[in-house]
């Protein structure tokens, strides 16, 4: 049995004796071989979209403030 | 109401609902003023096939007893604190449940559900869980287990919870609150609201707070965000552009998150949705609510025929670690998997990019929000193949996740496995430098991992369609 004091400091062993790594299953790659983000264009309609979604909401949120419900 | 006729010496009846007049003496004894509501709960539990029911007496119900103790103790009219429960049964009512020699028994009955009543002629019908008509429940998406314990024996029943407003302290608006906290609480471990909590979470720099003569939308939505479930708000005259009533609802109904509707001056509470005639011209939508003052699991055949028709506004009150909206994580979700498919034309051809883009509108998106740890322990039973499984369940997402699916129409239609990819998107995340945690498309899947803001990719074998997140069928 391994008691508290068998452990000395620094210790005789590595953590990297006892475990296994679990892979996340993807390859890291780079950018260049295989694109994963957005195109500028792309990014470009997208955030013009979102602004677009997010200027109906301001308007519905300051309309809505007096509209009554009983 | 005579006071006295509330208490009884005995602590519940056995009602049988076969035998005539059973529907008209409960509606005698407790419709009071207004009675339709109650009506329509009863209606319903007699068109889920309830046979008989059990009156609890002296019941301590914790949103009744709340409402007394902040204002109904306080007038000059005596209630009594406590309220009566009726539970409904599918089978009769045994001959040993007048036995005094043996504890009473319920399991086995086919319990469907409950509904309290309160001591108000005004307002009768309290905290009430019935579940769906079996026609009507694949479609309401919000549905939520709740389990009562009944003369020692418990039982557990899955459905949408209702409340009627009883206009003193608690108007619609108070209502669809209340309906929602308490669905979040079942569903989603949410805090336990009472009406108090409600009332007290209004601002009330806008009318006198109790008795209500109704809120504004302003009022519920600040009341909303008090009770920890900040709100969207979309307008419908008109509809954010792009968007449809039907869009915005829907999204956020397939996540299992009930959607307020404000019209003709009313709130109430979509809790799902059926698709009719589906892939058809003519396809529509009919919404199912709860509305506080006409009743339970109401079918909308026609939005725009509706009593409460214009409708005018859609307020989502969501989880405090949802911070993106569904028509956002759409927009991204569709952008990346756009970019995916054009990268990899090459790849794996172009079939999917110009069924996407073709006239006949084969293919479209769906976003569902779910919870991450839900996703990845649901994958197994969405037959998800064990390679993008794998992958899937070793990632590192946030709490809540926006999954955008891109679909196809016509195996929808036909309830049939369905999605051919799908980006998945931290519903925490911000919109000024737009990610997505992971992409999928036919041989590939991608990650993102916004530590060290890498991409890293995989490669698939064929993945035939999957069954979709969404709670919605079809």
């Amino acid at each position: 049995m391994v008691s508290i004091a068998d452990v000395g400091h620094p210790s005789r062993y590595t953590l990297d004796e006892y475990v296994t790594g679990i892979s996340s299953g993807v390859t890291p790659q780079p950018e260049s071989e295989r694109s994963g983000g957005l195109s500028d264009e792309r990014a470009a309609r997208v955030g013009e979209r979102l602004r677009e979604l997010q200027s109906a909401r301001q308007i519905a949120e300051s309309e809505s403030r007096d509209y009554p419900v009983t | 109401m005579n006071l006295q006729d509330w208490s009884h010496d005995h602590p519940a009846d056995a009602v049988d609902l076969a035998r005539p007049g059973a529907l008209s003496s409960l509606l005698d004894r407790y419709g009071g003023s207004q009675p339709d509501v109650l009506a329509s709960v009863l209606a319903h539990a007699y068109a889920c096939g309830a046979q008989s029911a059990v009156l609890e007496y002296r019941y301590i119900d914790a949103d009744y007893r709340n409402e007394h103790s902040r204002f109904y103790s306080t007038t000059f009219r005596r209630y009594p604190s406590v309220a009566h429960r009726l539970h409904f049964f599918a089978e009769k009512m045994p001959a040993a449940l007048a036995s005094q020699d043996e504890p009473a028994r319920f399991n086995n009955l086919g319990y469907l559900g409950y509904t309290v009543l309160r001591p108000l002629p005004g307002a009768p019908v309290g905290r009430t869980i019935l579940v769906p008509q079996a026609g009507t429940q694949p479609h309401v998406t919000c549905l939520a287990w709740d389990e009562v314990n009944l003369l020692g024996e418990r039982l557990k029943v899955e459905g949408a919870p209702f409340i009627s407003q009883d206009a003193q302290m608690s108007v619609c608006a108070h209502a669809t609150l209340w309906m929602i906290t308490y669905y979040h609480y079942l569903a989603f471990g949410g805090p336990r609201l009472l009406p108090g909590d409600i009332t007290a979470a209004v601002p009330d720099d806008i009318g006198r707070g109790i008795p209500s003569i109704g809120l504004t939308l302003y009022q519920i939505s600040v009341a909303s965000s008090r009770l920890g479930y900040p709100a969207l708000v979309y307008g419908l005259d008109p509809p954010p552009p792009g968007e449809s009533p039907f869009r915005l609802a829907c999204r956020y109904l397939n996540s299992r998150i009930p959607v307020i509707v404000g019209g003709a001056e009313h709130a109430f509470v979509l809790i799902g949705y059926e698709r009719l005639k589906a892939g058809r011209p003519d396809e529509r939508i009919r919404f199912i609510r709860h509305d506080d003052q006409a009743g339970i699991y109401i079918s909308v055949d026609n939005y725009l025929l509706d009593d409460y028709a214009p409708w005018e506004y859609l307020v989502i009150p969501l989880p405090q670690k949802v911070y993106m909206s569904g028509e956002d994580a759409e927009v991204i979700g569709e952008a990346y998997i756009r970019q995916a498919l054009d990268d990899n034309a090459a790849r794996i051809g172009t079939d999917l990019r110009d069924r996407l883009d073709g006239k006949h509108r084969e293919l479209s998106f769906r976003s569902t929000v779910v919870r991450s740890n839900e996703f990845k322990a649901g994958l197994e039973a969405r037959q998800v193949p064990s390679t993008l499984a794998a992958v899937y369940r070793r990632m590192q997402m946030s709490r809540w996740i926006w999954v955008v699916e891109l679909v196809d129409r016509e195996l929808r239609r036909r309830n049939q496995p369905c999605v051919l990819g799908e980006a998945i998107i931290d519903a925490t995340d911000q919109l000024r430098d737009m990610h997505v945690l992971s992409w999928r498309i036919p041989g590939l899947v991608g990650q993102w991992n916004p530590d060290t803001d890498t991409l890293s990719h995989g490669d698939l074998d064929f993945i035939p369609p999957l069954r979709s997140v969404s709670r919605a069928s079809g």
